[in-house]
């Protein structure tokens, strides 16, 4: 099994004088091929770090991230990164977006066409291979990003927060996109996300991370059939419990920075009489 | 464009009609400021040589000469600072020891390095060329390393994660993003070059369409002079013109990216 594995891994950002802000501490995860896991957590927690980390983008302070037992120590076509705003190539057409990465995988022209026609199409994109970025409509970008990150075969697909910047109905659409690109290719989905909803609807399993800086708190297996029913029970009860959890580690991270009228209520007494007085 | 087109013509028409007037009413003195009809009518009938014998030039080659020395400066110009800025936001210490020198560079007026230039040059294209390359590098090179670090830093996060390395990632995201920025900066220093090209044909250089206002002046020739000011006039409108329209068709993912 090609597993990719965060193993101890921690990240410091430098900071001048001291030892630096750690992001992320002692994170120890493991995906199994072909597997869909989720990493939810309150903003800042880390979740990005940790993808880039995968991606070989940043390198950890210490520990290190596996791929079949190989450490990562830069970026691969093996795993490859969808972020939340397209970034597509505004000057490129879809089609030379698309074929971005194919530059460097070694396939003849027709080869090449071949393999982005076909990624067009399965995502629905065929009609407008010709157009530029800015012709399409929000979701329509997000899929030929999603097409350019499968190009080059990756094993893993990092994604982070990839539909938050889309409307409600566009996001259902992509989701079910996404899911049916897992299912034909086996791509092993490595999807950040602070919707729960999102995370229990896409995901084999729900990894929590910390308020920042990030640790792993738990692992939810999300042992439900697909197609996801929202409104089965099963579904509501991990809702139920992952959504508490998320809060507490919401409300740690905004602890200092909320003010007193978020203290829990037997801080907050005194909070209200602090407010009556500046009135 | 054709409603502002048509806009344009007409408040044209308004002031050459006027002029036009006020030439007819007495209220200008024709041999300073003749009128459009005038100085027009010289321009049709007779061709126009620039100063006297079979070798003065015609304004076409005065207008070519201009030109040349303009786009040549500018060439140079981009193709430094392209190379300048590439160098140093590649090479920090090299960002360190060049961008000083830069920054106190740029703000000198084009138009100040004319003596410099006739001096090193003597009079000829190479004086023109010079001064607009130095008058456009420096700014051109700060516009450059300025666009280089606002290039979005994920654009280029998925570029490497799609297997860019460093010599793609320059040549195929990093330049075209922040080339419609340099561009802009282009644009606005064409300007400065014109000018500065023209002040040296008059000061020094005797030639091109900045001299033929002088060679008019010497010659009381007041049509010359005015159709000097229109010819410069209408050449750097539609320069600008057309680096508009490159803006707008070649580079037009400016706000995009």
């Amino acid at each position: 099994m090609r597993t990719l594995r965060w193993e101890g891994v921690s990240k410091y950002w430098p900071a001048p004088g001291g030892e630096g802000v750690p992001a992320v501490l002692d994170v120890d995860l493991a995906v199994n091929a072909g597997e869909f896991v989720a990493l939810i957590g309150p903003s800042g927690c880390g979740k990005t770090t940790l993808l880039e980390i995968a991606a070989g983008l940043e390198s950890p302070t210490s520990g290190c991230v596996t791929l079949d037992g190989k450490a990562i120590d830069g970026p691969g076509p093996d795993r490859t990164l969808v972020f939340q705003e397209h970034h597509l190539f505004p000057w490129l057409r879809v089609r030379s977006n698309v074929a971005f990465g194919l530059r460097f995988a070694g396939l003849s022209r027709s080869d090449r066409k071949k393999r982005v026609d076909g990624l067009l199409s399965a995502v629905g994109l065929a009609g407008v291979a010709d157009k530029l970025p800015p012709q399409l409509s929000g979701g329509m970008r997000q899929r030929v990003a999603l097409a350019r990150a499968l190009a080059v075969g990756p094993e893993v697909l990092l994604l982070d927060e990839p539909f938050a910047a889309l409307d409600f109905q566009t996001r259902i659409l992509m989701q079910r996109y996404l899911l049916a690109v897992w299912q034909r290719f086996g791509t092993t989905m490595v999807f950040v996300t602070h919707q729960v909803d999102e995370a229990l609807l896409l995901a084999d399993r729900v990894a929590l991370v910390s308020a920042g800086p990030g640790r792993l708190l738990e692992e939810i297996a999300i042992d439900l059939p697909r197609p996801r029913d929202p409104a089965d029970p099963r579904f509501l009860k991990l809702r139920a419990q992952l959504t508490s959890h998320l809060e507490r580690e919401v409300m740690a991270a905004a602890d200092e920075g909320m003010g007193e009228l978020l203290l829990p209520a037997e801080e907050s007494e005194h909070g209200i009489e602090a407010h009556e007085r500046v009135f | 464009m054709c409603v502002a087109g048509a806009y344009g013509l007409g408040s044209w028409a308004v002031v050459i009609a006027l002029w036009e007037l006020a030439a007819r009413w007495g209220w200008l003195k024709e041999s300073i400021f003749p009128p459009p009809s005038h100085f027009l009518s010289y321009l049709i009938n007779d061709g126009i040589q620039i100063g006297v014998g079979p070798d003065a030039p015609t304004l076409v080659d005065a207008t070519l000469a201009t030109f040349a020395r303009v786009g040549a400066g500018l060439a140079i110009g981009i193709v430094a600072a392209t190379a300048i800025g590439v160098t140093a936001s590649v090479i920090p210490p090299a960002r360190r020891a060049v961008m000083p020198i830069v920054r106190v560079l740029a703000p000198v007026a084009p138009i100040a390095w004319i003596p410099l230039g006739l001096s090193l040059f003597g009079i000829g294209d190479g004086t023109a060329v010079f001064i607009v390359t130095l008058g456009v590098v420096f700014t051109l090179t700060v516009a450059t390393v300025a666009a280089i670090d606002d290039v979005n830093p994920e654009l280029l996060k998925t570029a490497r994660s799609l297997g860019s390395n460093s010599v793609h990632l320059w040549a195929n995201v990093i330049l075209p993003a922040a080339a419609p920025q340099v561009f802009t900066m282009v644009r606005l220093n064409f300007f400065a070059a014109w000018m500065a090209v023209l002040a040296a044909e008059m000061v020094g250089l005797r030639s091109g369409l900045g001299a033929a206002i002088i060679i008019g002046r010497e010659q009381f020739n007041a049509d010359l002079v005015l159709i000097g000011i229109m010819v410069i006039g209408l050449c750097g409108f539609a320069a600008d013109s057309l680096l508009v329209l490159i803006q707008k068709r070649v580079l037009w993912w400016g706000k995009q990216s």
